[in-house]
């Protein structure tokens, strides 16, 4: 009784034809399954407020915004709020930051987690593998704030662990804040280690989905541990890997701020280097608080993802079309 | 049946979903509706005659972090006012770490606010102009008389925007003094001069640089690097923006000044080629940019820090043993814009009226003010019979935590404890304060808004790490002035040019 319930729950379309034509289709469709609709009302009525809702304020992008006058009557003003974006080529600068730095730190941090997740599977010992899997894990609680306090103490030149070592062994103390192409890699080194380990939970689990079966026929037919991961584990994970690569996408303009702000603070010298989209903005518009100009900025950012996420999805669907989104 | 109590169930819970995402959003809703039930009589025996008035919510606004014992002290005070005012305030914070964004966001939602501290640091002249708060001429001496003229009229031309007042300006004189907080120890112990000028400055870095291996000779770092501010303060010239990081400055003691770049001025490749002495000789680390710390000369891990009186004063209060001496740099002491601080009325207020008549008591009446900025008398402060105010317990109730926007000479009071050398220093700066009509001269950006901000970007991107010596001078002249061009350089300074001119005119019309 319970188990056919369930069923019943879950194929809400199943047996509404029948009755289609009689009533209308949605009302009738409504109230045979009002309790489900009703469960489904929190989340559409909070997306609706916060999502949807929220785009009209997208009009503030053309307008020079007055408290008195509010959204509405405010006067327009055309693209002047986004000019400030792209006077001395500074947009152009930041847009190929924000994308370089973000595309290496899917790849990167992705593909460890999927290296880890793997390497995770094929490890025995049981206690051996809660280790590794807490201890990858621990980074992702850590702060940003803190992080940037360990980088400063790492790398400073008088007192950094780095210089301490590096004179230690004879060497030159170097300075790495007059260095902007340094970081690129140390902030890709900082996201990896942050974020691999909460990733890979996502690759551990689609892993353990795999049917043990698989692997048994493997080891019948006397195939060894690189076989397995390649011609068993990693054709089950796909799908998985692909979504995940489509969902990151779409987040590929938006810096994590925290991130970058905390690591390079404001420290001109390394701004050519480290600069995206949101510090740039943060940094031009903080002290000022206009707010058609953020609306500019952040309008920019959702064009661009808007783009590039429907731009990824058509190159996935063309490859294969069961792996795209929509 | 089963299957009924199980629709039900579902059913109800969904509900419960549904009531409780609904009773979240109407918790939104402005919680501070002005109660409009007529006051009768309540016990009034006070001069201002509370019958006639009705009861009402305040709402007030002010920037920092609360207190833990501030709202004890709010009970005290409502009790106060209540009686007095008929009236109920209550006191929200915007903290520091985000007051820039909520700020604009608490105007712009249409919360009733009835009273928000104001200031240039807060945008008070941007937000003015985009109509956030209430222009004061007729309320003002209406509804607070002493505190209207209590105002001076360069601070009433200084809080004017546009055509009307929209703010009313603190009455505490804060001083543009900026000079070189130096440890009185160390200088008695390695023979050094006092500091009188800057080869003074460098004679005395030179000597804990020889001495002091641990310690970094100057304070610079990520947020304090005014240094060559005070240089060019100290050469005569003033910075448009009335504050240290401007871009523009002028020549106030011409008859007709000319804007000019920070970079543009004459002495200035004579004090670049000074800094890079400085970095070279190691007065600051070459990455001070990264470095956060703000508390390296309380902690002694600087010598030295530029900064202003204030900063001195508590230096003094948390190490006395150290002897900290403070050398003025700028030769020409100023009294810094009215609008340093305030209070504004935003257009969103329920009870304007009875705002001014809380502001009127907070400025001219002790027993308000002292126990608003203060604290209860006993239990978080004791108030000497020389006047001064000794905290009791300054980590539940520190002093004058939020009380800026109205201040008044006349109520404020100095911290027990500061060494007589503090209050000759300041008798000495008012005694040489000169006047600069231009500390009135408010520049205003917003017609020349990206090109101004991508010129602040050239000051943060190049100019600073060119002047604590971290560029090559030669490139790093070259890369500024062509990333000036870029910004649109000399149609910021046209801008500021004719709007400087039509102020010249304006005022010399006044006075």
């Amino acid at each position: 009784m319970k188990k056919q319930n369930a069923q019943n729950a879950l194929t809400p379309t199943g047996a509404t034809g029948a009755l289609a034509g009689k009533k209308h289709p949605l009302w009738s469709e409504m109230k045979k399954n009002r309790s489900l609709f009703l469960m489904l009302l929190p989340a559409l009525l909070l997306v609706l407020l916060f999502k949807y809702i929220p785009l009209g304020g997208i009009v503030l992008a053309f307008k020079d915004y007055r408290y008195d006058l509010g959204i509405v009557g405010s006067p327009w003003v055309g693209l002047q709020n986004f000019k400030f974006f792209f006077l001395s080529g500074t947009g152009l600068r930041v847009t190929v930051n924000t994308i370089v730095y973000n595309a290496a730190n899917l790849i990167t941090s992705q593909l460890l987690s999927l290296v880890l997740a793997v390497v995770l599977n094929e490890i025995w010992g049981r206690r051996f593998k809660k280790i590794i899997q807490s201890v990858s894990f621990l980074p992702y609680f850590v702060s940003w704030i803190l992080v940037g306090a360990f980088v400063y103490n790492i790398f400073n030149v008088d007192n950094g662990v780095l210089n301490h070592f590096l004179v230690a062994l004879g060497h030159d103390p170097i300075n790495l804040y007059a260095m902007p192409s340094a970081w690129f890699f140390i902030i890709m080194i900082f996201n990896s280690w942050k974020w691999v380990g909460y990733n890979s939970v996502v690759y551990i689990a689609a892993i353990t989905g795999i049917d043990s079966e698989c692997y048994e026929a493997a080891d019948i037919d006397g195939a060894n541990v690189w076989q397995k991961i390649w011609r068993i584990t990693l054709p089950s994970i796909k799908p998985t890997v692909i979504t995940i690569v489509l969902l990151n996408v779409g987040r590929i303009l938006r810096g994590d701020f925290q991130m970058f702000y905390q690591i390079v603070g404001r420290n001109g010298q390394l701004y050519d280097a480290t600069d995206v989209i949101d510090t740039f903005v943060f940094r031009s518009l903080a002290s000022g608080g206009d707010i058609g100009m953020t609306m500019a900025a952040t309008l920019y950012q959702s064009v661009l993802c808007f783009i590039i996420i429907v731009g990824v999805n058509a190159l996935v669907k063309k490859i294969d079309s069961d792996y795209a989104l929509f | 049946m089963k299957r009924n109590t199980h629709t039900a169930i579902s059913l109800l819970l969904a509900l419960a979903l549904v009531v409780s995402l609904l009773c979240g959003c109407a918790g939104g809703a402005p919680s501070s509706v002005s109660s409009a039930a007529p006051a009768g009589s309540t016990a009034g025996e006070a001069s201002s005659a509370p019958g006639a008035l009705e009861e009402a919510t305040l709402v007030m606004y002010v920037i920092g972090g609360e207190p833990v014992g501030f709202p004890d002290m709010l009970v005290e005070f409502n009790k106060l006012l209540k009686e007095e005012l008929n009236a109920t305030l209550e006191v929200n914070w915007l903290g520091f770490a985000d007051y820039l964004t909520q700020y604009p966001l608490l105007l712009s939602s249409g919360d009733p606010v009835d009273l928000i501290y104001t200031a240039t640091w807060t945008n008070y002249y941007q937000e003015a102009r985009k109509g956030a708060f209430l222009p004061l001429e007729e309320l003002g001496p209406q509804y607070a008389p002493k505190t209207w003229a209590q105002i001076t009229d360069a601070a009433k031309f200084q809080a004017t925007v546009g055509e009307h007042v929209y703010a009313i300006p603190s009455g505490k004189d804060t001083y543009s003094a900026w000079g070189i907080a130096a440890r009185g120890d160390l200088m008695q112990k390695y023979g050094v001069d006092p500091i009188t000028d800057w080869a003074g400055y460098e004679a005395y870095m030179d000597a804990i640089k020889a001495n002091e291996p641990n310690m970094q000779p100057s304070g610079v770092y990520a947020d304090g690097k005014q240094q060559d501010d005070v240089v060019a303060l100290s050469r005569g010239y003033y910075p448009l923006t009335g504050s240290t990081g401007s871009p523009y400055w002028i020549d106030p003691s011409q008859e007709h000044p000319t804007v000019f770049f920070v970079t543009e001025y004459p002495e200035f490749q004579q004090d670049l080629a000074m800094y890079d002495r400085w970095a070279e000789k190691g007065f600051w680390p070459a990455d001070a940019l990264a470095n956060q710390d703000s508390t390296m000369q309380e902690t002694g891990k600087s010598a030295s820090q530029i900064h202003n009186v204030d900063w001195w004063r508590d230096l003094c209060i948390l190490r006395p043993e150290w002897d900290f001496q403070w050398y003025e740099m700028t030769n020409h002491v100023e009294i810094q814009s009215a609008m340093q601080d305030g209070m504004a009325i935003p257009t969103s207020a329920k009870n304007p009226e009875r705002a001014l008549m809380l502001l009127e008591k907070l400025r001219t009446d002790p027993r308000y003010y002292d126990l608003f900025v203060y604290g209860i008398p006993g239990v978080h402060s004791n108030i000497l019979e020389d006047g001064t105010v000794e905290a009791l317990n300054p980590d539940v109730f520190p002093l004058d935590s939020c009380g800026w926007g109205f201040r008044t000479n006349e109520l404020t009071r100095l911290p027990t404890g500061l060494p007589d050398s503090y209050g000759k220093a300041v008798e000495s700066l008012k005694n040489s304060v000169k006047e600069n009509k231009y500390r009135s001269f408010f520049m205003d950006t917003d017609s020349i808004k990206s090109e101004y901000s991508a010129i602040q970007n050239i000051m943060s991107q190049y100019y600073t790490p060119l002047v604590l010596g971290m560029t090559d001078p030669v490139a790093g002249m070259e890369e500024i002035n062509k990333q000036l061009e870029a910004a649109d350089n000399e149609k910021v300074k046209a801008e500021i040019q004719r709007q400087l001119d039509e102020f010249i005119t304006k005022w010399d019309a006044g006075h």
